[in-house]
Protein backbone atom coordinates (compact mmCIF):
# COMPACT_ATOMS: atom_id res chain seq x y z
CA UNK A 1 0.00 0.00 0.00
CA UNK A 2 1.46 3.57 -0.69
CA UNK A 3 1.39 5.85 2.18
CA UNK A 4 1.31 9.79 2.51
CA UNK A 5 1.20 9.71 6.09
CA UNK A 6 3.05 6.84 8.00
CA UNK A 7 3.67 7.69 11.10
CA UNK A 8 5.10 4.72 13.73
CA UNK A 9 5.04 4.20 17.32
CA UNK A 10 5.50 8.11 17.38
CA UNK A 11 6.24 9.84 20.33
CA UNK A 12 6.83 13.89 20.93
CA UNK A 13 7.58 15.98 24.56
CA UNK A 14 7.11 19.07 25.75
CA UNK A 15 9.23 20.43 28.17
CA UNK A 16 9.35 16.76 29.80
CA UNK A 17 5.72 16.39 29.30
CA UNK A 18 4.41 13.84 26.73
CA UNK A 19 2.15 15.00 24.10
CA UNK A 20 1.75 12.43 21.93
CA UNK A 21 2.07 8.86 23.09
CA UNK A 22 3.17 5.51 21.09
CA UNK A 23 0.95 7.17 17.91
CA UNK A 24 0.80 4.62 15.19
CA UNK A 25 -1.22 6.22 12.21
CA UNK A 26 -1.29 5.95 8.32
CA UNK A 27 -2.97 8.11 5.48
CA UNK A 28 -3.27 6.87 1.86
CA UNK A 29 -2.48 7.99 -0.70
CA UNK A 30 -5.11 10.45 -2.50
CA UNK A 31 -7.33 9.97 0.65
CA UNK A 32 -9.00 12.67 3.15
CA UNK A 33 -7.91 12.12 6.45
CA UNK A 34 -9.24 13.75 9.76
CA UNK A 35 -7.91 14.25 13.31
CA UNK A 36 -10.24 14.96 16.13
CA UNK A 37 -10.04 15.11 19.73
CA UNK A 38 -9.89 17.61 22.88
CA UNK A 39 -7.93 20.76 22.72
CA UNK A 40 -4.76 19.78 23.95
CA UNK A 41 -5.24 16.03 22.84
CA UNK A 42 -2.42 16.95 20.89
CA UNK A 43 -3.72 17.44 16.86
CA UNK A 44 -1.56 20.65 16.18
CA UNK A 45 1.27 18.63 17.44
CA UNK A 46 0.61 15.22 15.70
CA UNK A 47 0.62 17.71 12.37
CA UNK A 48 3.55 19.71 13.12
CA UNK A 49 5.33 16.59 13.53
CA UNK A 50 4.61 15.35 9.72
CA UNK A 51 6.31 18.93 8.80
CA UNK A 52 9.61 18.02 11.26
CA UNK A 53 8.51 21.36 12.67
CA UNK A 54 8.32 19.28 16.36
CA UNK A 55 11.28 17.53 17.73
CA UNK A 56 10.32 13.64 17.78
CA UNK A 57 11.23 11.99 21.03
CA UNK A 58 10.49 8.58 19.78
CA UNK A 59 8.90 6.66 16.95
CA UNK A 60 9.32 8.08 13.02
CA UNK A 61 7.76 9.87 10.86
CA UNK A 62 7.30 9.00 6.75
CA UNK A 63 6.02 11.39 4.34
CA UNK A 64 5.80 9.67 0.58
CA UNK A 65 8.24 7.42 2.30
CA UNK A 66 11.15 9.56 2.50
CA UNK A 67 12.19 11.90 5.56
CA UNK A 68 9.64 14.89 6.60
CA UNK A 69 12.35 17.17 5.72
CA UNK A 70 13.46 15.64 2.24
CA UNK A 71 9.73 16.08 0.98
CA UNK A 72 8.67 19.59 2.09
CA UNK A 73 8.18 20.73 -0.79
CA UNK A 74 5.32 18.09 -1.87
CA UNK A 75 3.70 19.07 1.51
CA UNK A 76 2.04 22.20 2.31
CA UNK A 77 0.72 23.41 5.90
CA UNK A 78 -1.79 25.90 6.40
CA UNK A 79 -1.85 27.50 9.95
CA UNK A 80 -4.09 27.58 12.17
CA UNK A 81 -6.28 31.23 12.08
CA UNK A 82 -4.48 32.74 15.21
CA UNK A 83 -1.34 31.93 13.79
CA UNK A 84 -1.25 34.31 11.28
CA UNK A 85 -1.80 38.27 11.67
CA UNK A 86 -4.51 39.18 9.41
CA UNK A 87 -3.65 43.16 9.58
CA UNK A 88 -0.52 42.27 7.42
CA UNK A 89 -0.38 44.10 4.09
CA UNK A 90 -0.53 41.57 1.40
CA UNK A 91 -2.84 40.82 -1.40
CA UNK A 92 -3.94 37.57 -2.18
CA UNK A 93 -2.32 36.75 -5.30
CA UNK A 94 0.89 36.97 -3.45
CA UNK A 95 -0.31 34.60 -0.48
CA UNK A 96 -0.74 32.80 -3.58
CA UNK A 97 2.52 33.27 -5.49
CA UNK A 98 4.64 32.55 -2.01
CA UNK A 99 3.81 28.62 -2.98
CA UNK A 100 6.12 28.99 -5.87
CA UNK A 101 8.87 29.82 -3.29
CA UNK A 102 8.97 26.54 -1.95
CA UNK A 103 10.99 25.79 -4.87
CA UNK A 104 13.33 28.89 -5.22
CA UNK A 105 16.26 29.34 -3.43
CA UNK A 106 15.95 32.78 -1.07
CA UNK A 107 17.57 35.38 -3.54
CA UNK A 108 15.47 34.39 -6.52
CA UNK A 109 12.47 36.34 -7.32
CA UNK A 110 9.04 34.43 -8.72
CA UNK A 111 8.86 34.91 -12.80
CA UNK A 112 6.43 35.74 -14.73
CA UNK A 113 5.32 32.07 -15.40
CA UNK A 114 5.39 31.29 -11.60
CA UNK A 115 2.72 34.64 -11.37
CA UNK A 116 0.62 32.67 -14.25
CA UNK A 117 0.66 29.60 -11.94
CA UNK A 118 -0.60 31.87 -9.11
CA UNK A 119 -3.26 33.06 -10.89
CA UNK A 120 -4.58 30.00 -12.27
CA UNK A 121 -4.56 28.30 -8.97
CA UNK A 122 -6.67 31.54 -7.44
CA UNK A 123 -9.07 30.84 -10.07
CA UNK A 124 -9.32 26.90 -9.69
CA UNK A 125 -10.46 27.58 -5.78
CA UNK A 126 -13.12 30.27 -7.18
CA UNK A 127 -11.11 33.38 -6.16
CA UNK A 128 -9.95 34.97 -8.99
CA UNK A 129 -11.66 38.13 -9.24
CA UNK A 130 -10.18 38.78 -5.65
CA UNK A 131 -6.55 38.75 -6.81
CA UNK A 132 -5.45 42.17 -5.68
CA UNK A 133 -7.88 41.92 -2.38
CA UNK A 134 -5.65 42.54 0.71
CA UNK A 135 -6.19 38.94 2.46
CA UNK A 136 -7.61 40.88 5.74
CA UNK A 137 -10.67 41.64 3.73
CA UNK A 138 -11.80 38.90 3.06
CA UNK A 139 -13.92 36.29 5.00
CA UNK A 140 -12.75 33.10 6.81
CA UNK A 141 -14.12 30.14 4.16
CA UNK A 142 -12.31 33.09 1.56
CA UNK A 143 -9.27 32.76 3.22
CA UNK A 144 -9.15 29.05 3.38
CA UNK A 145 -9.57 28.96 -0.36
CA UNK A 146 -6.67 31.25 -0.94
CA UNK A 147 -4.50 29.22 1.12
CA UNK A 148 -5.50 26.52 -0.44
CA UNK A 149 -4.65 27.94 -3.97
CA UNK A 150 -1.05 28.62 -2.38
CA UNK A 151 -0.64 24.76 -1.73
CA UNK A 152 -2.25 24.36 -4.86
CA UNK A 153 0.74 26.68 -6.37
CA UNK A 154 3.26 24.94 -4.39
CA UNK A 155 2.24 21.65 -6.92
CA UNK A 156 1.96 20.37 -3.15
CA UNK A 157 0.94 16.58 -3.09
CA UNK A 158 0.03 16.74 0.59
CA UNK A 159 -2.01 19.03 2.30
CA UNK A 160 -2.12 19.78 6.11
CA UNK A 161 -4.75 21.82 7.62
CA UNK A 162 -4.78 22.52 11.43
CA UNK A 163 -8.92 23.68 11.93
CA UNK A 164 -9.56 24.59 8.46
CA UNK A 165 -13.09 24.80 9.48
CA UNK A 166 -12.81 27.00 12.72
CA UNK A 167 -15.09 30.10 12.51
CA UNK A 168 -16.98 28.83 9.84
CA UNK A 169 -20.78 28.57 9.48
CA UNK A 170 -22.30 25.50 8.27
CA UNK A 171 -22.64 27.00 4.45
CA UNK A 172 -19.00 27.13 4.21
CA UNK A 173 -18.38 24.43 6.16
CA UNK A 174 -19.81 22.31 3.46
CA UNK A 175 -18.30 24.23 0.26
CA UNK A 176 -14.91 23.27 1.69
CA UNK A 177 -15.81 20.27 1.79
CA UNK A 178 -17.06 19.99 -1.57
CA UNK A 179 -13.42 21.83 -2.59
CA UNK A 180 -11.96 18.91 -1.00
CA UNK A 181 -13.73 16.27 -2.59
CA UNK A 182 -12.83 17.72 -5.93
CA UNK A 183 -8.74 18.54 -5.05
CA UNK A 184 -9.37 14.22 -3.81
CA UNK A 185 -10.23 13.77 -7.36
CA UNK A 186 -7.24 15.59 -8.68
CA UNK A 187 -5.02 13.08 -6.43
CA UNK A 188 -4.28 15.19 -3.77
CA UNK A 189 -4.06 13.95 -0.08
CA UNK A 190 -5.38 15.96 2.15
CA UNK A 191 -5.38 15.58 6.21
CA UNK A 192 -7.17 18.31 8.45
CA UNK A 193 -7.68 18.66 12.40
CA UNK A 194 -10.81 19.46 13.37
CA UNK A 195 -13.88 20.48 16.06
CA UNK A 196 -16.64 19.84 13.30
CA UNK A 197 -17.91 16.13 13.20
CA UNK A 198 -20.52 16.56 11.18
CA UNK A 199 -19.99 18.03 8.16
CA UNK A 200 -15.90 17.96 7.54
CA UNK A 201 -15.19 14.58 9.41
CA UNK A 202 -18.07 12.82 8.43
CA UNK A 203 -17.47 13.50 4.85
CA UNK A 204 -13.52 11.85 4.98
CA UNK A 205 -12.58 8.54 4.20
CA UNK A 206 -10.90 7.74 7.38
CA UNK A 207 -11.18 9.72 11.16
CA UNK A 208 -8.37 9.44 13.88
CA UNK A 209 -9.44 10.38 17.51
CA UNK A 210 -6.39 11.61 19.18
CA UNK A 211 -5.84 12.36 23.00
CA UNK A 212 -2.70 12.03 23.47
CA UNK A 213 -2.66 8.23 22.53
CA UNK A 214 -4.77 7.01 19.18
CA UNK A 215 -8.45 6.43 21.23
CA UNK A 216 -9.92 5.39 17.72
CA UNK A 217 -9.38 4.89 13.98
CA UNK A 218 -11.38 4.19 11.21
CA UNK A 219 -14.18 5.03 8.58
CA UNK A 220 -16.30 7.81 10.03
CA UNK A 221 -19.37 5.88 9.96
CA UNK A 222 -17.59 3.05 12.17
CA UNK A 223 -16.08 5.97 14.79
CA UNK A 224 -18.70 8.95 15.10
CA UNK A 225 -20.58 6.90 17.50
CA UNK A 226 -21.72 7.99 20.81
CA UNK A 227 -19.69 5.80 23.17
CA UNK A 228 -16.75 6.11 21.24
CA UNK A 229 -16.85 9.73 21.23
CA UNK A 230 -17.69 9.95 24.89
CA UNK A 231 -14.41 7.77 25.40
CA UNK A 232 -12.32 10.24 23.50
CA UNK A 233 -13.75 13.86 24.54
CA UNK A 234 -13.61 12.58 28.39
CA UNK A 235 -14.34 15.72 30.10
CA UNK A 236 -16.94 16.63 27.19
CA UNK A 237 -20.10 15.15 26.26
CA UNK A 238 -21.46 14.55 22.82
CA UNK A 239 -24.89 14.93 22.38
CA UNK A 240 -26.33 13.16 19.28
CA UNK A 241 -29.09 15.01 17.42
CA UNK A 242 -32.58 13.62 15.35
CA UNK A 243 -30.96 13.49 12.43
CA UNK A 244 -27.97 11.66 13.67
CA UNK A 245 -25.28 15.03 13.94
CA UNK A 246 -23.26 15.18 16.97
CA UNK A 247 -22.16 18.35 18.47
CA UNK A 248 -19.77 18.57 21.48
CA UNK A 249 -20.75 20.22 25.03
CA UNK A 250 -18.71 21.00 27.96
CA UNK A 251 -19.36 20.08 30.99
CA UNK B 1 9.30 81.11 3.69
CA UNK B 2 11.55 82.66 0.52
CA UNK B 3 14.10 80.76 -1.16
CA UNK B 4 16.82 82.15 0.65
CA UNK B 5 15.12 81.15 3.90
CA UNK B 6 15.05 77.86 2.17
CA UNK B 7 19.17 77.66 0.99
CA UNK B 8 20.46 79.38 3.99
CA UNK B 9 21.05 76.26 6.09
CA UNK B 10 23.34 74.71 2.66
CA UNK B 11 25.97 77.65 3.28
CA UNK B 12 27.52 75.57 6.05
CA UNK B 13 29.20 72.27 5.27
CA UNK B 14 27.71 70.82 8.66
CA UNK B 15 24.46 71.41 7.65
CA UNK B 16 25.18 70.17 3.80
CA UNK B 17 26.42 66.63 5.55
CA UNK B 18 23.48 66.53 8.45
CA UNK B 19 21.02 67.04 5.45
CA UNK B 20 22.47 63.84 3.32
CA UNK B 21 23.02 61.86 6.25
CA UNK B 22 19.87 62.02 7.88
CA UNK B 23 17.93 61.20 4.21
CA UNK B 24 19.77 58.41 3.98
CA UNK B 25 19.09 57.27 7.29
CA UNK B 26 14.72 57.73 6.81
CA UNK B 27 15.50 55.86 3.58
CA UNK B 28 17.29 53.01 5.44
CA UNK B 29 14.59 53.16 8.68
CA UNK B 30 11.68 53.03 5.87
CA UNK B 31 12.76 50.00 4.59
CA UNK B 32 13.97 48.12 7.54
CA UNK B 33 11.43 50.06 9.69
CA UNK B 34 8.03 48.73 7.57
CA UNK B 35 9.45 44.51 8.68
CA UNK B 36 10.01 45.97 12.76
CA UNK B 37 6.36 46.81 12.42
CA UNK B 38 4.69 44.44 10.94
CA UNK B 39 6.83 41.71 12.85
CA UNK B 40 6.98 43.20 16.02
CA UNK B 41 10.54 43.75 16.76
CA UNK B 42 10.25 47.40 17.93
CA UNK B 43 11.38 45.87 21.70
CA UNK B 44 14.10 44.14 20.00
CA UNK B 45 15.50 47.01 18.10
CA UNK B 46 15.59 49.20 21.51
CA UNK B 47 17.24 46.34 23.52
CA UNK B 48 19.80 46.07 20.44
CA UNK B 49 20.13 50.30 20.31
CA UNK B 50 21.11 50.45 24.27
CA UNK B 51 23.45 47.33 23.91
CA UNK B 52 25.15 49.14 20.99
CA UNK B 53 25.42 52.17 23.55
CA UNK B 54 27.90 49.61 25.45
CA UNK B 55 29.56 49.04 22.14
CA UNK B 56 30.32 52.42 21.65
CA UNK B 57 31.48 52.59 25.07
CA UNK B 58 34.33 49.37 24.92
CA UNK B 59 35.48 50.83 21.40
CA UNK B 60 36.29 54.35 22.30
CA UNK B 61 37.72 52.04 25.70
CA UNK B 62 40.12 50.07 22.77
CA UNK B 63 40.67 52.82 20.77
CA UNK B 64 38.53 51.84 17.77
CA UNK B 65 36.21 53.44 15.71
CA UNK B 66 32.94 53.98 17.98
CA UNK B 67 30.52 52.26 14.86
CA UNK B 68 32.77 49.14 14.99
CA UNK B 69 32.28 48.02 18.46
CA UNK B 70 28.33 49.28 18.25
CA UNK B 71 28.15 46.93 15.25
CA UNK B 72 29.79 44.24 17.12
CA UNK B 73 27.94 43.84 20.23
CA UNK B 74 24.60 44.75 18.17
CA UNK B 75 25.07 41.88 15.60
CA UNK B 76 26.16 39.68 18.69
CA UNK B 77 22.96 40.60 20.70
CA UNK B 78 20.58 40.04 17.23
CA UNK B 79 22.01 36.59 16.74
CA UNK B 80 21.69 35.65 20.31
CA UNK B 81 18.44 36.39 20.16
CA UNK B 82 17.29 34.74 17.06
CA UNK B 83 19.17 31.45 18.43
CA UNK B 84 17.56 32.41 21.98
CA UNK B 85 13.95 32.50 20.40
CA UNK B 86 14.46 29.29 18.78
CA UNK B 87 16.13 26.74 21.20
CA UNK B 88 14.40 27.85 24.51
CA UNK B 89 11.17 28.79 23.43
CA UNK B 90 10.56 30.96 26.21
CA UNK B 91 9.78 34.33 27.64
CA UNK B 92 12.63 36.09 26.99
CA UNK B 93 11.74 39.73 26.95
CA UNK B 94 13.07 39.91 30.90
CA UNK B 95 16.15 38.28 30.43
CA UNK B 96 16.67 41.12 27.80
CA UNK B 97 15.49 43.69 29.10
CA UNK B 98 18.49 42.65 31.93
CA UNK B 99 20.49 42.70 29.59
CA UNK B 100 20.01 45.39 27.46
CA UNK B 101 19.66 47.92 30.53
CA UNK B 102 22.61 46.34 32.32
CA UNK B 103 25.04 46.76 28.89
CA UNK B 104 23.84 50.28 28.67
CA UNK B 105 24.71 51.24 32.48
CA UNK B 106 28.03 49.81 32.13
CA UNK B 107 29.02 51.66 29.04
CA UNK B 108 27.89 54.89 31.16
CA UNK B 109 30.51 53.72 33.49
CA UNK B 110 32.95 53.20 31.48
CA UNK B 111 32.57 56.69 29.95
CA UNK B 112 32.38 58.76 32.78
CA UNK B 113 35.59 56.69 34.19
CA UNK B 114 37.33 57.20 30.85
CA UNK B 115 39.55 60.54 31.30
CA UNK B 116 40.78 60.47 27.78
CA UNK B 117 36.75 60.71 26.35
CA UNK B 118 36.22 64.09 24.92
CA UNK B 119 32.72 64.13 24.02
CA UNK B 120 30.11 64.17 25.49
CA UNK B 121 27.37 61.52 27.02
CA UNK B 122 24.54 63.21 25.93
CA UNK B 123 26.08 63.66 22.20
CA UNK B 124 25.68 59.56 22.16
CA UNK B 125 22.35 59.20 23.99
CA UNK B 126 20.68 62.12 22.20
CA UNK B 127 23.01 62.03 18.95
CA UNK B 128 24.65 64.71 16.99
CA UNK B 129 23.24 65.16 13.40
CA UNK B 130 25.23 68.52 13.11
CA UNK B 131 28.67 66.31 13.79
CA UNK B 132 28.33 63.86 10.88
CA UNK B 133 31.57 63.82 9.24
CA UNK B 134 32.56 63.12 5.60
CA UNK B 135 33.36 59.22 5.77
CA UNK B 136 30.09 58.81 8.41
CA UNK B 137 28.40 59.55 5.33
CA UNK B 138 29.96 56.90 3.15
CA UNK B 139 29.34 54.26 6.29
CA UNK B 140 25.47 55.26 6.03
CA UNK B 141 25.71 55.08 2.23
CA UNK B 142 27.46 52.04 2.46
CA UNK B 143 24.45 50.62 4.77
CA UNK B 144 21.80 51.86 2.24
CA UNK B 145 23.25 50.27 -0.72
CA UNK B 146 24.11 46.52 1.06
CA UNK B 147 20.13 46.63 2.96
CA UNK B 148 18.82 47.63 -0.14
CA UNK B 149 20.43 44.87 -1.91
CA UNK B 150 19.75 42.58 0.30
CA UNK B 151 16.45 43.43 1.23
CA UNK B 152 15.59 43.48 -2.98
CA UNK B 153 17.11 39.92 -3.23
CA UNK B 154 15.71 38.57 -0.36
CA UNK B 155 12.28 40.25 -0.67
CA UNK B 156 9.57 37.71 -1.53
CA UNK B 157 10.98 35.25 1.24
CA UNK B 158 11.03 37.86 3.84
CA UNK B 159 7.75 38.55 3.36
CA UNK B 160 6.71 34.77 3.62
CA UNK B 161 8.69 34.15 6.81
CA UNK B 162 7.05 37.32 8.50
CA UNK B 163 3.60 36.59 7.28
CA UNK B 164 3.26 33.09 7.99
CA UNK B 165 6.12 31.54 10.15
CA UNK B 166 5.09 28.08 10.38
CA UNK B 167 3.63 28.01 6.82
CA UNK B 168 7.03 29.08 5.11
CA UNK B 169 9.08 26.61 7.25
CA UNK B 170 6.81 23.79 6.50
CA UNK B 171 7.50 24.81 2.46
CA UNK B 172 11.15 24.40 3.55
CA UNK B 173 12.12 27.82 3.56
CA UNK B 174 15.52 28.89 5.88
CA UNK B 175 12.84 30.43 8.25
CA UNK B 176 15.41 30.79 11.08
CA UNK B 177 18.54 32.13 8.69
CA UNK B 178 15.88 34.97 7.20
CA UNK B 179 14.92 35.73 11.15
CA UNK B 180 18.96 36.26 11.57
CA UNK B 181 19.39 38.44 8.43
CA UNK B 182 16.14 40.85 9.49
CA UNK B 183 17.90 41.15 12.70
CA UNK B 184 21.12 42.05 11.59
CA UNK B 185 19.71 44.54 9.00
CA UNK B 186 18.05 45.86 12.21
CA UNK B 187 20.99 46.21 13.85
CA UNK B 188 23.05 47.95 10.75
CA UNK B 189 20.40 50.11 10.81
CA UNK B 190 20.13 51.06 14.86
CA UNK B 191 24.22 51.60 14.59
CA UNK B 192 24.31 53.72 11.70
CA UNK B 193 20.83 55.93 12.44
CA UNK B 194 22.06 56.60 16.04
CA UNK B 195 24.49 58.87 14.80
CA UNK B 196 21.75 61.04 14.24
CA UNK B 197 19.21 60.60 16.36
CA UNK B 198 21.12 58.37 19.33
CA UNK B 199 20.45 55.76 21.68
CA UNK B 200 17.71 57.07 22.99
CA UNK B 201 15.37 57.64 19.85
CA UNK B 202 16.43 55.87 17.39
CA UNK B 203 13.92 53.74 17.30
CA UNK B 204 11.45 56.61 17.01
CA UNK B 205 13.15 57.17 13.97
CA UNK B 206 13.03 53.58 12.62
CA UNK B 207 9.36 53.20 13.62
CA UNK B 208 7.44 56.14 13.76
CA UNK B 209 7.49 56.50 10.14
CA UNK B 210 6.58 53.56 8.31
CA UNK B 211 3.46 53.14 11.66
CA UNK B 212 2.00 56.49 9.97
CA UNK B 213 2.99 54.68 6.48
CA UNK B 214 0.73 51.70 7.64
CA UNK B 215 -2.34 53.99 8.49
CA UNK B 216 -2.70 55.13 5.02
CA UNK B 217 -2.22 51.80 2.61
CA UNK B 218 -2.58 48.44 3.20
CA UNK B 219 0.35 47.72 0.42
CA UNK B 220 4.21 46.84 1.58
CA UNK B 221 5.56 48.34 -1.17
CA UNK B 222 3.32 51.47 -0.85
CA UNK B 223 4.09 51.46 2.72
CA UNK B 224 8.04 51.79 2.13
CA UNK B 225 7.83 54.09 -0.04
CA UNK B 226 5.15 56.64 2.13
CA UNK B 227 7.48 55.59 5.20
CA UNK B 228 10.94 56.79 3.66
CA UNK B 229 8.85 59.95 2.05
CA UNK B 230 7.18 60.76 5.72
CA UNK B 231 10.68 59.81 6.92
CA UNK B 232 12.42 62.19 4.46
CA UNK B 233 9.91 65.50 5.47
CA UNK B 234 10.44 65.21 8.97
CA UNK B 235 13.93 65.15 8.84
CA UNK B 236 14.11 68.09 6.82
CA UNK B 237 11.13 69.99 8.94
CA UNK B 238 13.09 68.95 12.01
CA UNK B 239 16.71 70.02 11.03
CA UNK B 240 15.12 73.83 9.08
CA UNK B 241 13.44 74.30 12.77
CA UNK B 242 16.55 73.18 14.57
CA UNK B 243 18.52 75.77 12.55
CA UNK B 244 16.53 78.62 12.71
CA UNK B 245 15.36 78.22 16.36
CA UNK B 246 18.41 76.53 17.96
CA UNK B 247 16.66 73.50 18.95
CA UNK B 248 18.55 70.44 19.81
CA UNK B 249 18.27 68.30 15.70
CA UNK B 250 18.03 64.94 16.63
CA UNK B 251 14.62 64.88 18.95
CA UNK B 252 13.45 67.90 16.66
CA UNK B 253 13.14 65.52 13.78
CA UNK B 254 11.24 63.12 15.79
CA UNK B 255 9.03 65.38 17.47
CA UNK B 256 8.11 66.16 13.43
CA UNK B 257 7.48 62.09 12.55
CA UNK B 258 5.45 62.20 16.00
CA UNK B 259 3.55 64.79 14.54
CA UNK B 260 3.18 63.41 10.92
CA UNK B 261 1.56 60.39 13.23
CA UNK B 262 -0.97 61.84 15.57
CA UNK B 263 -1.85 63.62 12.19
CA UNK B 264 -2.50 60.68 10.03
CA UNK B 265 -4.69 59.71 12.85
CA UNK B 266 -6.46 62.30 12.69
CA UNK B 267 -6.74 62.56 9.37
CA UNK B 268 -8.23 58.58 9.31
CA UNK B 269 -10.44 59.67 12.38
CA UNK B 270 -12.02 62.99 9.92
CA UNK B 271 -12.22 60.23 7.34
CA UNK B 272 -14.54 58.02 8.92
CA UNK B 273 -16.58 60.35 10.68
CA UNK B 274 -17.22 61.88 6.92
CA UNK B 275 -17.70 58.30 5.45
CA UNK B 276 -20.33 57.54 8.13
CA UNK B 277 -22.10 60.88 7.63
CA UNK B 278 -22.51 60.45 3.96
CA UNK B 279 -23.91 57.51 4.37
CA UNK B 280 -26.36 58.41 7.43
CA UNK B 281 -27.21 61.59 5.17
CA UNK B 282 -28.09 59.63 1.92
CA UNK B 283 -30.37 56.62 4.08
CA UNK B 284 -32.28 59.91 6.12
CA UNK B 285 -32.67 61.63 2.30
CA UNK B 286 -34.10 57.88 0.58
Amino acid sequence: MNYAVDVENLSVDYESHLVLDNITWRVETGSLAAVIGPNGGGKSTLLKSLLSLVPIAAGSVRIFGEEPKKARVQVAYLPQREEVDWSFPISCLDVVLQGRLARLRWWQHPKRRDRDLAEACLQKVGMGVYASRPIGSLSGGQIQRVFIARALAQEAKLIIMDEPGAGLDAAAQHQLLDLFLELQRQGHTIVISTHDLNCLAAGFDTVLGLDRQVVMFGAPADVLDGKRLTRLFAKHFPVIGPEGEVSIHEH
Amino acid sequence: MSIEWLLEPFQYGFMIRAFVGTSLIAVLAAMIGVFIVLKGLSFIGDAIAHISFAGIALALLLGWHPSLGAFLLASGTAVGITVLNRTAKVRYDTALAIVFTGAFAAGVIILARMPSFGGDISALLLGSVLGIRPQELWLIGGAVVMIGLILWLAYHHLVFAVFDPTGAEAAGLPVVGLNMLLTLMLSTAVVVSIQSVGVVLVMALLITPAATAGIFTRRLGRMMVLAGALGMAATWAGLYLAYYYSLPPGATIVIMATIEFGAALGIRQIKRRLKAGFAYGTRSGS
